[in-house]
């Protein structure tokens, strides 16, 4: 079994012995709208985690995707208020701010050579304020609370069954990324990209493409959490999205998808965000201060590659120590 | 006398942020005819210092090519701490404001460690350390705005007066003094700009690229937590969301510097006048009646436009975007 089967295994057995301990400590955690929100809250972050993944398969990094939500959702409600457009024509449109803001990203990356964090914080900047100096005001100039009452849009926070549209639309995504990155030759291209920017550009790939495509499909997915979002709430606020990179690069590097690029999958990355899910869930129902959920959050981050680390430093020790045992009992072999 | 033609180049560069300033100033106070006034000036003169305290410190990690994201969080919880020891638990104010120092010399330390030791990018290890320094202070608090009257020493920090000039511009000044010789005329500023520049060379020449990480870290948070004491002392308050978005506007004062956030070069100076340049900035934003969602906005088009211009590259060039290299 590989290392990163075992670490999965090892986060299953983890998230049921929570999910135990938790359906014991408090009797309504098992109760099956409860469990519909826990997905239906790890799917939200699941399709920008999914998104994301990518990126950091290019070892790269995008901190733009919480404000890429706000904007893309202010324009949703904009075009609502103002205009008498179906959702079923704006909700495209939002979505292409994702891609807009991917592009862009790309190209300040890919042609100016700067280094993605910085670039992604500064849009991030930029889409922050962006996303309050759209938002919808009234007379007084105050940000106003739109009411979305379109049964189109708000059929995305709706249910199929007992699961709910954004869980389905998750776990189709997630199946659809997959297949993309593991079966595609853009997949492999995306891979290459990130285990060796150099070696790959050698050997003819376009590492300027696959980097555009990655930030376009996190950007994307963004747009797409956002709309559900807005959908689930009902409203839009300038301030959505604003800090919910933590929660996504929480699920992701409890994925065990590693920031040096070249390796990951999205598989990890759905355990995780279930894993993250279950955790704040947890810290609500168990009636803990809200407060200690950054705590959580930023320390689970740093307690997650502490430990891959260490871990693969002891990995490879047990290899090596393993190795040796094997050349002795051949010499000893040899010699007798 | 002989010129040195390339010292003539680079003092004129050095300059050139010089220019941009006056420029600055110039543009604001023909918009605004409040903006040369002395009241608006001492507005602007507080955030500089408190962004010129943090950049003292914070400077080192992208000189080493890292960075550090959590000084905002720092910073208002090291002012969150300070008002727990002193009126909380009744310590004196002076071996209060040392023990919330190695309090934050301690954080420093862990992101230095986790940093080095396991190889995880600085950005990520801050971003962490922002978020749950930031749920500390909640936790701390109680999430409350604590008003902060006792003790008087403490207070002095903010508001006192020395020669007729407010004490926080004495701490900055003398931490940015500080931070200059430290990284031009100490052993430990050329080992942080060989680490940045190159680290296996630098390593190959007998520098523990590990140990100069693991002290820009301390330094980095220390210089967060002065800068909060004078804060939580300058505003007589303490809360968890002080500072917020500091961190931008220290990444913005350093990078318009002209430090490089590739590592290997950096100028305190350059930053110093950075801090004085956001200052305005956002000053010429408040006064224009710009609503404050212009702030980040500007923030991270100076960010971009300011990085774009440290690859070397001159307006003409800027504007033909670019050649591919």
């Amino acid at each position: 079994m590989s290392t990163s089967t075992i670490r999965r295994l090892i986060l299953i057995g983890l998230l049921l012995a929570i999910g135990a301990a938790l359906s014991l400590a408090s009797p309504s955690f098992l109760k099956l709208d409860n469990l519909m929100t826990l997905l239906q809250d790890a799917s939200q972050t699941g399709i920008v985690a999914i998104g994301f993944t990518l990126v950091l398969i290019t070892a790269g990094i995008d901190m733009s995707i919480g404000a890429v939500i706000a904007v893309s959702a202010m324009v949703c409600v904009n075009f609502l208020t103002y205009t008498a457009l179906p959702a079923a024509l704006f909700i495209p449109l939002s979505l292409c701010v994702g891609l807009a803001v991917g592009a862009f990203n790309g190209f300040f990356i890919t042609h100016f050579k700067l280094p993605e964090f910085i670039v992604t914080l500064a849009s991030r900047g930029i889409l922050a304020g962006l996303a309050l100096i759209i938002a919808v005001k009234d007379t007084d100039g105050f940000v106003s609370n739109v009411y979305i009452q379109d049964p189109v849009y708000l059929g995305f926070g709706g249910t199929v069954g007992p699961f709910y549209i954004v869980t389905i639309v998750f776990v189709v995504l997630a199946f659809l990324t997959q297949g993309f990155i593991k079966r595609t030759r853009a997949g492999t291209n995306i891979y290459a990209t990130g285990a060796n920017p150099t070696a790959a550009r050698l050997s003819g790939i376009s590492t300027t493409r696959s980097i555009y495509g990655v930030y376009m499909f996190c950007g994307f997915c963004a747009s797409l959490a956002a709309v559900f979002l807005s959908a689930r709430m009902m409203t839009a606020m300038p301030e959505f999205g604003i800090g919910s990179e933590m929660d996504v690069i929480a699920s992701v590097v409890i994925g065990g998808t590693p920031f040096t690029g070249g390796v990951g999958d999205i598989w990890g990355t759905v355990i995780g965000t279930l894993f993250l899910a279950l955790i704040k869930n947890g810290i609500l129902k168990l009636g803990i201060s809200p407060y200690i959920q950054p705590i959580a959050i930023g320390g689970i981050i740093i307690v997650v590659v502490v430990v891959d680390v260490w871990y693969k430093d002891f990995a490879e020790k047990l290899a090596r120590k393993a190795a040796r045992r094997r050349l002795a009992s051949a010499e000893s072999r040899a010699a007798a | 006398m002989k010129l040195d033609p390339l010292k003539t180049k680079r003092l004129i560069a050095d300059f050139r942020l010089f220019f941009v300033l006056l420029l600055v100033m110039a543009v604001l106070t023909i918009l605004s005819p409040r903006f040369l006034k002395l009241d608006n000036l001492s507005n602007v003169l507080w955030s500089v210092c408190l962004i010129g305290i943090m950049c003292s410190g914070a400077i080192y990690s992208p000189i080493t090519g890292g960075i550090d994201l959590s000084v905002a969080s720092m910073a208002a919880l090291s002012g969150i701490i300070a008002n727990v020891l002193m009126n909380k638990a009744g310590i004196p104010w002076v071996p209060a404001l040392l023990l919330t120092l190695v309090f934050g010399a301690l954080i420093g330390y862990i992101n230095g460690i986790v940093t080095t030791r396991f190889r995880v990018p600085a950005f990520i290890v801050t971003m962490a350390a922002k978020t749950y320094l930031f749920g500390l202070a909640m936790l701390v608090s109680n999430g409350d705005q604590i008003t902060i009257m006792q003790p008087k020493g403490f207070l002095a920090i903010g508001v006192g007066k020395f020669l007729g000039l407010p004490i926080p511009i004495y701490i900055m000044v003398v931490l940015i003094i500080a931070s200059h010789v430290l990284l031009k005329h100490t052993v430990f500023g050329r080992q942080a700009i060989a680490v940045g520049a190159n680290e296996v060379s630098a390593r190959l020449s007998g520098v523990d690229p590990d140990r100069v990480r693991v002290i820009v870290y301390v330094l980095s948070a220390v210089a967060a937590t002065v800068a909060g004491i004078v804060m939580a002392s300058l505003t007589q308050q303490a809360y968890a969301a002080n500072a917020g978005g500091y961190e931008l506007d220290v990444i913005t004062a350093i990078v318009v510097g002209g430090t490089s956030l590739m590592g290997g070069s950096g100028s305190v100076a350059g930053a110093l006048i950075g801090a004085v340049m956001v200052g305005f900035i956002n000053n010429g934003l408040n006064l224009l009646n710009m609503p404050s969602a212009f702030h980040p906005l500007v923030t991270g088009i100076v960010i971009l436009l300011a990085l774009r211009l440290n690859q070397g590259i001159s307006l003409p060039g800027f504007l033909k975007l670019g050649r591919k290299a």
